[in-house]
């Protein structure tokens, strides 16, 4: 009985030989480079540490070596971002100073067009450190226009870190961000450029934005360090959406101003569980000890998460509490709150 | 001049720290790891230890703690250098016996200006 | 009914085998490839974590959800202290360590005491999720995000469970307490989670072997290849299984099992579906299709991710005594899971998990061992008594071997272009032999272990022993 023709089967037994055999060449190929990796390591290792101990002198002020044979860019802004990543202050600004007149900036740059998403990343990096107006107008470029996402966020970080990034709505357009919802990252870029744009948060406050997003404008306004913006977080306190009245606690929290105080206590009454608990967050950050009888109060709350947070609030609160002579708290099946907790 | 040991896995770090406390006129020594660390401490009495915290085999806190609870090295000054920058940290390491808490990235110029204060203080 | 109906019967069903065995060889191979092929696309177009991740972290700390991680211990006094100072060692803005004393008959509770002064104190259980009793919770006086829950004897899905009880934390890490976690590794795996909104539900990552390494302190001081065969072999599995399967299965959305000796959870989905299962030996494959089934039938946006970058080794079986019995399970804990949750087996409502992944799993687990065992004896057979074309059985042999060593070494390829975690060229020609010898012996007797386990599976044998899964097969 012949369902397949003999003629499929040495197919399927050539093509497993053809499969096989290449990948071993491929294998073989790579263990070779590796060998020869090997022998060079010693020799590599010298280079790399004499190239590291010649920024170190340079920016002490000494002058460069003359024999550099082995020294390629790749290697030298290897050796320039490890140190620019341990460095501070003038000594950092010496080193890329040095670094970009041996034109390592322009590699850098060239760097940052190459088609690997993980090469333009870390071109990024380093771009910000060099931090000239070339670099600015580079990282923009990639921010606005580079086909990978990962990649635009982390050339607006860059310009964050920098001082540098668009105002707000620009770069809420430019990141597509209210299209989506917003991560962690997106919380982390908005409060990198409050310092910068205060007035520009507040104001786009006014615009149609969905409450997700109202809410991480209000959240980074707590790391503007101005206590001016806490009228605009008390309006938010008083607003429709418990996520925004969320985000106007958090922002008291960090700001840790004693002007929040009233209506960061009015907030300990909130229908919202959430709410409560970054009331009581809050409270604890201020130090609000006039809140001591209403956060007790919130030990027989309705919720597990609220009651546990108010426990936490009263130690820190209250010198006088005592844990232990209470009965331990009753699990509930409560909806789950542990990402506000 | 005195002797420090530099305690960290970091192979740039140590030869940024070494660099400048040597051309200060300090003598230096290296360990690589935690358990190193202790060891160093124990048999060479360092005058002052540069500790980095996150390091293989024993963690900079531990090593601090070890070192602090021996009395023949408890009186050699720590510096700790560190990547974290938890409030917290800070405080548990000072408590445990740290004589200065740095974090990275770092004034060079700084941490060699905390050192000599320490070594000039002590002598 | 004459004689030669009876052959002619017996004849054709010879042949049906035959050509049931090769026709699912031939798939699960040729689904291998597409695997590796995935995975090596996937390896070319990541952003690698090395400069990221430490950076990322380090500017924005206080985003970090914070985790619990979840240690599970039983009868492990030698190695318990040093495993959890290494877990406390972990590098992470905010991480607690919940250690679980499953009711260890030997001093592990004694020693956890002494180690870290350890004090009874009340701590309330979020959830109760354990089916025994805990008997005393300990906060430490020296490591303030240090809890030891002490409980009664039950199994590793119990006191995980216990532990998960008590976390707090948004994200929480379940592991095993001998896993060696890398100091990065929390950051590298709860990394997607800064990049998600919303949507991430769990996070694996890779898992090597870490026999052969030197170990020191609850961390890896050196990496390298064990002498033995057997853990050699097993290297080559999981750089399979973790390279090239769950990377791929991980971007085609279609990832099945984060194994319990490294995962990434979001705490309150673990708690809605009432944590790990007690009365399955393969908990941590039926939890992750339990997730899927729970998050498909609410109609959730969902998505779990894969790190392929190293977090974690775990120390296996050193001699094919000790690996009969944990390949044994592992296919055990996958009949169980498959049984439990065949209706959502090549149903559209489970989306590509009902059409594509469990189908997956029932060609690798179901009809894959006896399959390729059944073929290495029938196709030889029918060939020589010339019911088939012999360049069949040839042909047979070229795929599920030739074609299985270009897989494993294949795998080799993409690790030492991409990870290049192997110490040495020389470590590396090791592991690259044992990926050659794997396909003449090791596999064999693997496939007759996991037959075993359908023999248990069928008695409904559930003893348990002590060994991490970690699921080869399964994706």
């Amino acid at each position: 009985m012949k369902i397949f023709s003999s003629g499929l089967y040495e197919t399927v037994v050539l093509g497993s030989a053809a499969m096989a055999g290449v990948v071993v060449v491929i294998f073989l190929l790579l263990v070779l480079r590796r060998h020869l990796a090997e022998r060079q390591v010693d020799a590599n290792k010298r280079i790399d540490a004499a190239i590291t101990r010649s920024y170190l002198r340079r920016v002490a002020g000494h002058r460069p070596e003359t024999d550099d044979t082995g020294w390629t860019d790749e290697r030298r802004l290897a050796a320039v971002s490890q140190i620019q990543a341990l460095l501070r202050g003038g000594e950092r600004d010496r080193l890329m100073q040095i670094a970009e007149l041996d034109g390592l900036l322009a590699a850098t740059v060239r760097r940052s067009r190459r088609w690997r998403r993980s090469e333009r990343v870390n071109a990024i990096r380093l771009l910000q450190r060099f931090g000239s107006e070339l670099c600015i107008a580079r990282l923009r470029e990639l921010m606005a226009r580079d086909r990978s996402p990962l990649v635009r966020v982390e050339a607006a970080f860059a310009l964050a870190a920098a001082h540098a990034l668009p105002p707000p709505r620009e770069t809420m357009r430019i990141l597509r961000m209210t299209d989506r919802a917003p991560s962690r990252l997106d919380s982390a870029l908005l409060r990198a450029s409050v310092p910068d744009y205060r007035e520009q948060f507040v104001l786009l406050l006014e615009d149609d934005l969905p409450p997700v997003w109202r809410a991480q404008l209000i959240d980074a306004l707590g790391w503007s360090g101005d206590v001016a913006v806490i009228p605009v977080l008390e309006k938010a306190a008083g607003d429709e959406d418990p996520e925004v009245r969320g985000a106007a606690l958090r922002a008291a929290a960090k700001l840790g101003h004693p002007g929040a105080r009233e209506w960061i206590m009015a907030a300990l009454r909130d229908p919202d569980a959430n709410v409560r608990v970054q009331a009581v967050k809050a409270s604890e950050a201020l130090g609000l000890r006039d809140a001591v009888p209403q956060i007790r109060d919130l030990r027989e709350d309705s919720q597990l998460w609220v009651r546990l947070r108010a426990e936490q609030a009263l130690e820190a609160l209250d010198p006088g509490y005592d844990t232990t002579a209470r009965p331990p708290l009753a699990p509930n099946p409560a909806p789950d709150l542990s990402n506000c907790a | 001049m005195a002797h420090i040991l530099i305690a960290d896995d970091d192979p740039i770090l140590v030869e940024l720290v070494k660099f400048r406390l040597e051309g200060a006129g300090h003598e230096t020594s290296v360990a690589n790891d935690g358990e190193e660390a202790i060891e160093r401490i124990r048999s060479d009495k360092p005058d002052l230890v540069v500790l980095d915290s996150m390091m293989p085999i024993v963690p900079g806190p531990e090593v601090l703690r070890m070192v602090k609870a021996d009395p023949e090295t408890s009186s050699i000054p720590v510096v700790m250098l560190t990547a974290r920058k938890g409030e917290a940290d800070v405080v548990s390491a000072i408590k445990s016996g740290a004589a200065d808490y740095l974090t990275k990235p770092f004034i060079p110029q700084e941490l060699l200006v905390r050192i000599e204060k320490l070594l000039g203080g002590g002598a | 009914m004459t004689w030669s109906v009876v052959q002619d019967i017996a004849a054709n069903a010879i042949v049906a085998v035959a050509f049931f065995c090769f026709i699912v060889v031939f798939l699960r191979n040729m689904i291998g490839l597409a695997q590796l092929l995935i995975a090596a696309w996937v390896f070319a177009t990541r952003i690698e974590p090395s400069e990221g991740a430490r950076e990322l972290w380090q500017r924005y700390a206080d985003l970090a959800l914070p985790i619990t991680m979840i240690a599970p211990a039983y009868n492990e006094e030698l190695s318990i202290v040093e495993s959890v100072k290494a877990l406390l060692a972990l590098e992470y803005p905010e991480h607690e360590v919940i250690v679980v004393n499953d009711g260890s008959k030997d001093d592990t509770m004694g020693r956890l005491i002494a180690a870290f002064d350890m004090y009874p104190c009340e701590r309330t259980q979020v959830a109760q999720l354990q089916q025994t009793q805990i008997r005393q919770t300990y906060a430490s006086r020296r490591f303030p995000n240090l809890l030891v829950v002490d409980k009664e004897n039950g199994r590793k899905a119990d006191a995980a469970n216990a532990g998960l009880g008590f976390a707090r934390t948004p994200l929480v890490c379940v592991i095993d307490a001998d896993s060696i976690i890398e100091p990065d590794g929390l950051l590298r795996a709860a990394e997607p989670f800064m990049h998600d909104n919303g949507r991430l539900v769990a996070v694996g990552g890779a898992i090597r072997v870490a026999n052969g390494c030197t170990v020191k302190g609850g961390s890896l001081q050196k990496i390298d290849v064990a002498k033995a065969l057997v853990p050699r072999f097993q290297v080559v599995e999981y750089m399979r299984a973790f390279l090239t399967a769950r990377v791929a299965n991980a971007q085609t959305g279609t990832l099945m099992l984060i194994s319990g000796a490294f995962g990434l959870f979001r705490r309150s989905t673990l708690v809605e579906i009432g944590g790990y299962r007690h009365d399955t030996v393969g908990e941590d494959l039926e939890l992750v299709v339990h997730l899927h089934r729970h998050l498909r039938e609410q109609k959730r946006d969902y998505r779990f991710a894969f790190i392929p970058d190293i977090v974690c080794w775990t120390e296996a079986p050193a001699a094919l005594k000790g690996l009969d019995n944990q390949r044994a399970r592992w296919q055990q804990g996958s009949l169980e899971t498959l049984v439990r949750h065949r209706r959502m087996m090549f149903n559209p409502r489970y989306g590509r998990i009902g059409l594509l992944a469990m189908p997956h799993i029932l060609l690798e687990d179901v009809l894959g061992p006896p399959a390729e065992l059944l073929g290495y004896l029938v196709l030889p057979a029918a060939a020589l008594l010339g019911l088939l074309d012999p360049m069949m059985a040839v042909a047979f042999f070229f795929v599920s071997i030739v074609f299985g060593t270009g897989l494993s070494v294949g795998t080799l390829a993409l690790e030492e272009q991409q990870l290049r975690r192997t110490p040495s060229a020389r470590s590396l020609i090791r592991i690259g032999w044992a990926a050659l010898l794997e396909n003449f012996g090791y596999r064999q007797i693997n496939l007759w272990y996991r037959i075993q386990g359908v023999r248990r599976f069928l008695k409904k044998d559930s003893t348990w022993a002590a060994v991490p899964r970690l699921g080869f097969g399964a994706d």
